[in-house]
């Protein structure tokens, strides 16, 4: 048996401790990460900081880990950590982590159920906001409360129905058109932005003629000169020439919305205005319920299809199938310039110049069969006038090169050598050198491996309203629309955090002007707090609040009318259908979902108020119980703001009633109202289950 | 030195050895009691209902007893939200019942254990229409109004009613109720800053007032309340814009009233710099305003 055993053993290979080594050294690893992370909190005895947000963004990274290394140099006894996720995961991880009670002490607020995660997740902040930052003991706003030291003074940070403030915003953010100013200048001859909607349309138009006369070009040319079947061997020179890309503006589905909103508002922010039966400003869903079965609102209001017709025809100069694409792949085709504009926000603004400077420069021509050459007139000069084999020296950012060129017979340089050259500084003092701006495919530059330049300055401008003579849309233009200053970036600490003190006091040092100020020049975001200045490139996106607020939307009925206008705009957009059709289909289909969302109006509103039921008997016992004068009027103060919420919860069952009591009384005779009706009646026969069918 | 005697030194202490568990057990309580609402504040309420239990039984006083008492009853009238049925409040009945036993002739704690014994009352009236419930409700609110009508709990309670009761808001049965507010509000100038406990939901009845008038259509009514909720505070930032903004909209698109008009759309434009309403305000504060000088 021993025997047999021992012959067992010796048939043991060392190969077979392989596994068990990788093994270990993965451990090893593990348990090394592991320490990194933990070493600050286990070993240090620091107090750890953790933050989490998903602006992956390029700066943001840097701008929070740079408020980290001042806040830790001047707290050596804390350590901050960020978290930086994904916008795919991070609701569920937060969510994941908050209900396991292992969240990170600072959560940027996002991508979850605001109000609900608020609730019961996070410290309400009012008290801290109330009261002045410490660490702007040393300026103006020493005894200014620390709410009050933001631009909005924080007003998207107050959650009405929970009656607190809960987060701190960083930054803000608008929307603007970016714009190739090299691509732009290059193929319009200018440099001023479109400033109308007709001039937008014509430079997108001379945009697309000039994409489509090049293409032209290379299939005329790979007509002429079908491929030779040695071209088809690996590493031979190409002769065919491939389609050139380039679209007026790059878009995805994300892009669109942002167009259809400014326009939506350009053309019907009086209709909104008008619609509102509170006189407050904002309409109600039911208001927009209430005009549609009036029959003073309707799909086919002309100034609701020409919002809706701008959009279209804008659609018309996106590259085909955008709607397939994420808004990070629209942004990166804008990038590599295959689309002169693109519409985004300032959060997008630092992303997309970093990229474009991480772009190659382009070739730059130094010398002419050996003569040097200073500029691009000089190096066209010699290249037109050589004849035979040319050897050019370039320089491809410090490394420098030399290639044969055997130029084909013509008389400019994009037909002999397939190339364009411009005169670009390398930056830096440096002066102005012959660079290789364009190269075409499968020309003599091409197939020596020349490289052109892909770096292009970014101009920015506001999307331009149509003008009062459009003969389309120019008599439905009711003014500009007001942007807002709300702050963004928002984080809010959990409830479940140890170092709250420490968490809340990150918070105060990141937000004083200067803190903040360095924060959004390292994230080329517009600062939020007061004090702080923007960068210049910043400047064109500071918010401008001359002009109107909303407009007509039919989504805003409820949840099941969304859904169907959804169904209906988007193969309307994509140029799949006319607008008829799609104000036929939104005529089929959405008064049905708009009856199912009128009885879901009802009973959410039952549903509201039990909730803000609760927060009043917390106010209600400290009214009671407090023994602190200051509690108890601060309690007080807040069971006002309580009830003021209750009653319009619980009244506005009563106040939709009100609206539509005459509606419901009379029936209109029109087709929406009819058709609403149809279905109105079979759900409230049937009742909640009905509504819940 | 005069000595002290031994059994005298012994007594000391003693005391002194059974005041610390004492002393600690009064810490305790009152942690136990803040955990307690920290987890009803999160919506925890089972965790918050035996932490209430815990606390009432280390109660060190009477008001920390009292305050557990409320907290059970708290988790039983308000923890099952949408959900609550009949026995809930009834198991909260019995609790403040208890509660205005131990509170008898304590106008601090008595008025809001009647009050919260009216409210369970009042919903046990609105889930199975007991008259007799709504019957109870009201003879507490009645003497609540009669004995301590400028507390807090009083307003309250006041609120409560009128929320309760009113079904729709071209019902006349709503006059009474308004008639009621009304008459609260008639003496008071507003211009606090919210810490007087006579006044301090005096705002929110005056928004009740200024929205059920406006949707009877009685607009000018609508709009003396809403300048009376703007003097009485609103409570929040958005609130007190949307009253100004309001009371300018009525007063031009309802009342053809330019003069005050003018007045809230220019006080908006001049005060909201940073609100989306704040450019239209100024166009129309404008337009107004050259009307009126041409008028005169």
């Amino acid at each position: 048996m021993a025997e047999k055993k021992g012959s067992v053993e010796s048939r043991i290979s060392p190969m077979n401790f392989i596994g068990v080594a990788i093994l270990l050294v993965c451990y090893m690893g593990a348990i090394w990460n592991v320490f990194q992370v933990k070493k600050d909190e286990l070993f240090l005895g620091k107090k750890v900081i953790r933050l989490c947000h998903w602006q992956l963004e390029m700066g943001v990274r840097s701008a929070i880990g740079e408020m980290g290394k001042m806040y830790e140099a001047k707290h050596p006894d804390r350590s901050v950590v960020q978290i930086p996720l994904t916008e795919r995961v991070y609701g569920q991880w937060v969510t994941t982590q908050l209900i396991g009670r292992t969240a990170p002490d600072i959560i940027e607020i996002g991508f979850f159920n605001i109000n609900e995660y608020l609730s019961r997740y996070f410290i309400p902040l009012t008290e801290e906001l109330r009261k002045p930052n410490p660490y702007n003991a040393d300026n103006k706003f020493k005894d200014t409360p620390w709410m009050d030291t933001f631009i909005d003074g924080l007003q998207n940070s107050y959650k009405p129905d929970l009656v607190d403030y809960f987060s701190v915003g960083f930054s803000q953010f608008n929307v603007r058109m970016f714009c190739n100013n090299y691509l732009y200048k290059k193929l319009l001859g200018r440099t001023d932005h479109p400033k109308t909607l007709e001039d937008f349309f014509a430079c997108c138009e001379k945009i697309s003629e000039y994409a489509k006369l090049r293409n032209d070009q290379v299939q005329a040319y790979n007509k002429a000169h079908p491929p030779k079947w040695w071209n088809s061997i690996p590493f031979m020179p190409k002769t065919e020439k491939k389609p050139y890309v380039l679209f007026p503006v790059c878009s995805s589905r994300y892009q669109v919305n942002l167009f259809k909103y400014r326009y939506a508002g350009m053309l019907t922010a009086d209709k909104y205005l008008n619609a509102d039966l509170a006189l407050y400003g904002y309409p109600a869903p039911s208001d927009i319920l209430y005009g549609l079965l009036k029959g003073e609102l309707s799909v086919d209001d002309p100034q609701y299809k020409a919002a809706n017709e701008i959009v279209r025809d804008i659609a018309k100069h996106f590259p085909p199938g955008f709607m397939s694409i994420d808004r990070m792949d629209a942004g990166f085709s804008f990038v590599q310039g295959r689309s002169v504009m693109i519409t985004s926000g300032s959060w997008d603004a630092s992303s997309f110049i970093k990229q474009i400077n991480d772009q190659p420069f382009g070739d730059v021509v130094l010398s002419v069969n050996g003569a040097p050459v200073s500029n691009s007139a000089e190096a066209a000069k010699a290249l037109l006038a050589a004849s035979g084999e040319v050897k050019v020296k370039f320089d491809r950012e410090g490394f420098k090169f030399e290639r044969s060129l055997l130029p084909l017979p013509g008389s400019t340089l994009w037909e002999r050598y397939g190339i364009e050259l411009d005169d670009f500084s390398p930056g830096q003092g440096k002066p102005l050198c012959a660079t290789v701006v364009d190269v075409e495919s499968a020309s003599v530059a091409d197939n020596a491996g020349i490289s052109p330049r892909k770096r292009f300055e970014v101009g920015i401008f506001d999307f331009p309203p149509p003008s009062k003579d459009n003969p389309a849309y120019g008599k439905y233009y009711v003014g500009k629309v007001a942007e807002t200053s709300d702050t963004g970036f928002n984080f809010g600490i959990v409830k479940f955090t140890k170092n709250l003190e420490e968490a809340i006091d990150f918070l105060q040092f990141c937000t004083t002007p200067a803190n903040n100020q360095r924060l959004n020049e390292v994230a080329q975001w517009i600062p939020a707090v007061k004090g702080a200045k923007p960068t210049e490139f910043l400047q064109a996106f500071v918010p401008h609040y001359e002009g109107y607020w909303g407009s007509l939307d039919f989504e805003g009925v409820g949840v099941r009318s969304k859904t169907k206008v959804s169904q209906a705009y988007w193969p309307y957009i994509s140029q799949e259908i006319d607008y008829d059709r799609f104000a036929k289909n939104l005529k089929e289909s959405l008064p049905g979902e708009a009856a199912y969302d009128f009885l879901e109006m009802l009973r959410a509103s039952n549903e509201k108020t039990p909730d803000k039921y609760v927060m009043r008997s917390l106010f209600l016992k400290d009214c009671v119980f407090a023994t602190e004068p200051k509690v108890r009027v601060d309690a007080m103060k807040r069971l006002a703001a309580c009830w003021e919420i209750i009653l319009g919860n619980q009244l506005d069952k009563l106040r939709i009633l009100a609206i539509m009591k005459p509606l419901l009384d009379s029936r209109p005779q029109n087709q929406f109202s009819e058709a609403f009706f149809k279905v109105y009646d079979s759900l409230s026969g049937a009742g909640e289950a009905g509504v819940a069918k | 030195m005069k000595r002290i005697k031994s059994s005298l030194a012994l007594s000391l202490l003693a005391l002194c050895l059974l005041a610390q568990p004492v002393c600690d057990a009064a810490g305790a309580s009152a942690d136990k009691l803040k955990d307690a609402w920290r987890e009803y504040q999160y919506r925890e309420f089972d965790t918050a209902q035996s932490l209430f239990v815990e606390a009432e039984k280390s109660a060190a006083s009477k008001e920390e007893r009292l305050q557990a008492l409320t907290g059970q009853a708290f988790c039983s009238q308000f923890g099952r939200r949408a959900l609550a049925t009949v026995s809930d409040f009834e198991a909260a009945s019995k609790i403040y019942r208890k509660c205005v036993e131990l509170s008898a002739g304590d106008s601090r704690f008595e008025p809001f254990f009647k009050a919260m014994l009216a409210e369970c009352a009042a919903r046990i009236y609105s889930l199975n229409d007991d008259k007799a419930k709504l019957k109870e409700a009201m003879d507490i609110w009645d003497w609540l109004q009669a004995n301590c009508k400028d507390s807090i709990v009083a307003q309250d309670a006041l609120l409560f009613k009128t929320a309760l009761l009113t079904k729709s808001y071209d019902d006349d049965a709503n006059i009474p109720l308004m008639q009621v507010l009304e008459q609260r509000l008639s003496g008071m100038t507003g211009k606090s800053d919210g810490s007087s406990e006579k006044d301090s939901l005096s705002s929110v009845m005056a928004s009740y007032l200024a929205n059920t008038y406006y949707w009877r259509g009685d607009y000018k009514s609508s709009v003396v309340w809403l300048k009376r909720y703007i003097d009485f505070g609103p409570t929040s930032y958005s609130a007190r814009t949307n009253a100004y903004f309001k009371v300018a909209r009525v007063s031009e698109a309802k009342l053809d009233d330019r003069k005050t008009a003018f007045e809230y759309y220019n006080f908006f434009s001049e005060n909201f710099p940073t609100d989306r309403r704040n450019y239209f305000a100024g166009q129309r504060a404008a337009e107004y305003g050259a009307l009126l000088k041409e008028a005169k």
